[in-house]
């Protein structure tokens, strides 16, 4: 449904993506992980068109995007939820709902899923008049997602949804977000918390300093030594990670660190 | 809760009828003197609207009010005295138009410059709409100012100060009801959620260059329309009446409380009724004293008067 083609991307003249291609098929969770400034939340402000890549194509549903306006994207169901829950702090929760359907001119089935929101979310119907400053972290992202589906999206995507929360918190986010999959909403879910992101992932990407260095299924990721290793902190082989290390980020010269 | 809903509503529309019935009361009770303060200042309070509307729900900081107020002003003047046969709400709907052209005149280019430099440029056009009206002598009247025509309709004029009032408090009625409706219609929200944040705004399918440039022309529209209505009510125009106004309009905002719907009704009843209280005292400093009370408000109360009735009424609730 979603096709990234060979995407380069650059701030100013520092390369954040390299040469990046990714598939977001109808009706898949697909994730993309890595560590900070790997270059995650920069592909998907490429994809909902806040960033213009430099090359490459996206392609959405057959039809080119990669030059689009943000609010035309909008517009075709590609909605991004951005990262560190960008609510709005002086609109009322059941307000931030209605800004995430404004694209929408069905008014009635606007208000319906207004009310199935609140309904799956109770914390928000409870506090549906206060404004969304009030809210703690977890219910604001609560109502950050909320509000991305309150647009009836053809894809979502989601960036880091689990950022700063308590880990109970991140896993009632991430049961939701099981819940959505199931619903067979389209999600292109970007991570740092690789563990649940790829328990949950039909494929997914490993991204580092830029570029896709191991792609696969979930599971099969999470077999993965290199992943293990690097992403999940499970130490496999030590001695492999310290190769690891020592080949990608030393450039072989082990004596510099023994010193 | 659909009925409750719809009661709701209806009340909130008896409140607006009431307010018209409030019109009246006024004459009764006021000397022409109060009279003429009280319709200084509702005008005050619709083009501090038009500010508010724009700082504070679109973050859009412009200097422009007193030079789109001095235009709305003249146009209005020098259209009621050039076509004299036109009926007075015709002239403010027709200032209210040319007003709104000129703010979508002004604000394509201005809108792409944020903050300060924003800022700077619409204090620029402030400032050349005075120098035009001195340039523009056989228009205008140039430094020695011009005779404003009453409001009149078919060669019956409304001269005197109890109909202007009437004519100044129904439009401001309407202007209240008006800016209380948009604020809580989709379009206010787009407007409060650009100003709460511009990234997840665009990100829910906002254009906002679009919305920028509405929330702009909404403002200079509504600085006209407060210009005519004090050509109305003091009859005599010069440039320098509004070329003082500079910060007026961020005090009266200040002091009553930015980004509520009621706010510049009450900032511009502090900031008017400043010089009544203290004019006997502080005559020749009175910029001092509307100093002190900025320095005040920003400093102890940035969220003005309403901010200091929210927290009284917590204090009181409390205490019950």
């Amino acid at each position: 449904m979603l096709k990234l083609n060979s995407i380069s991307c650059f701030y100013g003249k520092v390369q954040a993506i390299r040469d990046v291609s990714i598939e977001v098929p109808q009706g898949s969770l697909v994730s993309i992980i890595g560590s900070n400034g790997a270059g995650k939340s920069t592909i998907l402000k490429t994809i909902s068109g806040l960033l213009h890549p430099r090359s490459g194509t996206i392609h959405f549903r057959e039809k080119e995007i990669t030059l689009t306006k943000p609010e035309e994207i909008v517009r075709l169901g590609i909605i991004h939820v951005p990262e560190g829950r960008l609510v709005f702090p002086e609109l009322t929760v059941r307000e931030n709902l209605r800004m995430g359907a404004y694209c929408r001119s069905d008014k009635n089935e606007v208000r319906r899923d207004e009310e199935r929101m609140l309904e799956t979310f109770p914390i928000l119907n409870q506090r549906e008049k206060q404004v969304a400053a009030t809210l703690s972290g977890g219910e604001q992202q609560m109502l950050a997602i909320a509000r991305g589906l309150m647009a009836s999206p053809a894809i979502l995507l989601l960036d880091e949804p689990s950022l700063g929360l308590a880990p109970v918190i991140t896993e009632r986010v991430y049961s939701f977000l099981a819940e959505l999959k199931n619903r067979g909403t389209t999600i292109l879910l970007v991570e740092q918390n690789a563990m649940m992101a790829l328990e949950l992932s039909d494929y997914a990407y490993v991204l580092e300093t830029g570029s896709v260095s191991i792609k696969g299924t979930g599971s099969e990721l999470l077999s993965n030594d290199d992943v293990r290793n690097l992403y999940l902190g499970i130490k496999v082989d030590v001695t492999s990670v310290n190769d690891t290390i020592e080949r990608d980020y030393l450039g072989g010269q082990k004596d510099a660190t023994s010193k | 809760m659909y009925r409750e809903r719809e009661r709701r509503v209806w009340t909130g529309k008896l409140w607006w009828l009431a307010g018209v019935a409030v019109a009246f009361v006024f004459p009764l009770i006021l000397s022409q003197y109060y009279l003429f303060v009280l319709a200084n200042i509702i005008i005050m309070a619709i083009v501090a609207q038009g500010l508010n509307t724009m700082i504070g729900w679109g973050a859009v900081f412009s200097f422009g009010q007193p030079g789109f107020m001095a235009f709305g002003a003249y146009f209005g003047a020098i259209l009621a005295r050039e076509l004299p046969f036109l009926p007075f709400p015709i002239v403010i709907i027709l200032t209210a138009i040319a007003s709104a052209l000129l703010g979508l005149l002004i604000g394509y280019p201005c809108l792409r410059l944020r903050g300060f430099f924003l800022a700077m440029a619409t204090f620029g056009f402030s400032s050349s709409i005075f120098v035009l009206i001195n340039f523009l002598r056989s228009l205008t009247g140039g430094n020695e100012g011009m005779y404003a025509p009453p409001p009149a309709i078919g060669g019956i004029s409304f001269a005197n100060t109890t109909n202007i009032f009437f004519i100044v408090f129904l439009i401001g009625l309407l202007i209240q009801f008006g800016v209380s409706n948009i604020n809580r219609s989709r379009t206010g929200r787009a407007w409060r959620a650009i100003r709460d944040g511009e990234i997840p705004a665009a990100s829910m399918g906002i254009n906002i260059a679009k919305e920028k440039i509405k929330l702009f022309i909404l403002g200079s529209v509504l600085a006209g329309v407060g210009g005519v209505l004090y050509s109305y009510l003091i009859g005599y125009l010069q440039s320098d009446f509004f070329s003082i106004m500079g910060l007026s309009f961020f005090l009266i905002l200040v002091s009553g409380g930015i980004g509520t719907v009621w706010g510049p009704i009450i900032g511009s009843f502090i900031f008017m009724m400043i010089p009544q209280v203290f004019g006997g005292m502080f005559s020749q400093s009175m910029n001092l004293v509307y100093g002190v009370i900025l320095i005040g408000f920003v400093s102890l109360a940035p969220g003005g008067v309403y901010q200091i009735l929210g927290k009284l009424q917590s204090v009181v609730r409390r205490g019950v």
